[in-house]
């Protein structure tokens, strides 16, 4: 048998084991970009906020006196919890001259939320009818607790 | 003449064989241990415990009062038993007073995420085996006079 025209064969065995350990490599850092990811929910929260009070605020008339009176009214006809929405969401409401906001964060986080993955996710509607602007946000992720 | 070239035929397609044989070996081993990978990742608990949570605050948001709900979390369950979780019944914890929702999926960590909907969730329990295990919960008004928790 001839060794030297074998030689060429075997080191293609360690050609054939690179091809592995990179498609091996690619393989690995897929899943874990994909499964370590938290689940995206920011957006639909958002959604969800936004036609919960348009769907509030077109089934009452809740009076804007002062903001006050009107924050007071809002969370407890439109059922919302107040610190919630403080704590992990953005509210605002427009109406032709006065303004309602709540939570956190500010209307030009939402317009640049593209750009910076750390900025609410928003999502806005109007009743055209009411001529009310709604625009809502959430930057709320899981909190992950140790339970031991 | 003929028969020795038919001989020399079969010795080189045995050579071909043997030396296939390595690599098709390597590369069915190799399939085999990237589909292991990628399945335990899949069931993945900080994943799906988030998942769960996210998904469960969304329908309470969803949900008007005296709403009955039943979900099918036999995915939740399989995980938690594989993670050493037992008891299925401590897997989702509804705090009213912080309108949360927790879902333990390993004995290490828990998932918590908040409903905005001021709404009290009552009477959980998990239903075992109908076929598969459902999770009932019930929407009720915000209990207003203090800790209202389950």
């Amino acid at each position: 048998m001839n060794n030297k025209a074998t030689l060429g064969e075997q080191t293609m065995v360690v050609l054939f084991l690179l091809n592995l350990f990179l498609i091996m490599a690619g393989i690995v850092w897929g899943v874990y970009a994909f499964f370590t990811q938290d689940y995206e929910f920011r957006e639909a929260d958002s959604a969800l906020l936004t036609f919960h009070i348009k769907d509030c605020l077109i089934e009452n008339n809740i009076p804007f006196e002062n903001e006050s009176q009107f924050a007071a009214d809002f969370y407890k006809v439109c059922r919302l919890n107040k610190k919630v929405i403080e704590e992990n969401f953005l509210v605002y409401i427009k109406f032709t001259d006065k303004e309602f906001r709540a939570g956190i964060a500010d209307l030009t986080q939402c317009a640049l939320s593209e750009k910076n993955e750390n900025f609410p996710k928003c999502t806005n509607t109007t009743i055209e009818e009411k001529n009310i602007f709604i625009q809502t946000g959430s930057n709320q992720k899981s909190k992950r607790i140790k339970t031991i | 003449m003929d028969r020795l070239l038919k001989r020399k035929n079969k010795m080189n397609n045995k050579a071909i064989l043997k030396e296939n044989l390595m690599y098709f070996l390597l590369a069915i081993g190799f399939i085999i241990v990237m589909s292991a990978f990628v399945w335990d990742q899949s069931r993945n608990s900080a994943l799906w415990s988030d998942y769960y949570a996210k998904e469960i605050s969304y329908l309470i948001n969803t949900a008007v009062p005296g709403q009955e709900i039943i979900l099918d979390v036999h995915k939740a369950t399989e995980i938690a038993r594989a993670k050493g979780i037992s008891n299925f019944n401590t897997i989702f914890e509804f705090h009213n007073e912080r309108n949360e929702i927790c879902v333990k999926l390993s004995t290490m960590r828990k998932s918590c995420y908040q409903y905005f909907h001021n709404v009290d969730v009552l009477e959980y329990e998990i239903i075992y085996g109908r076929p598969v295990n459902l999770l009932k919960f019930r929407i009720e008004e915000k209990y207003l006079g203090g800790k209202n928790e389950q």
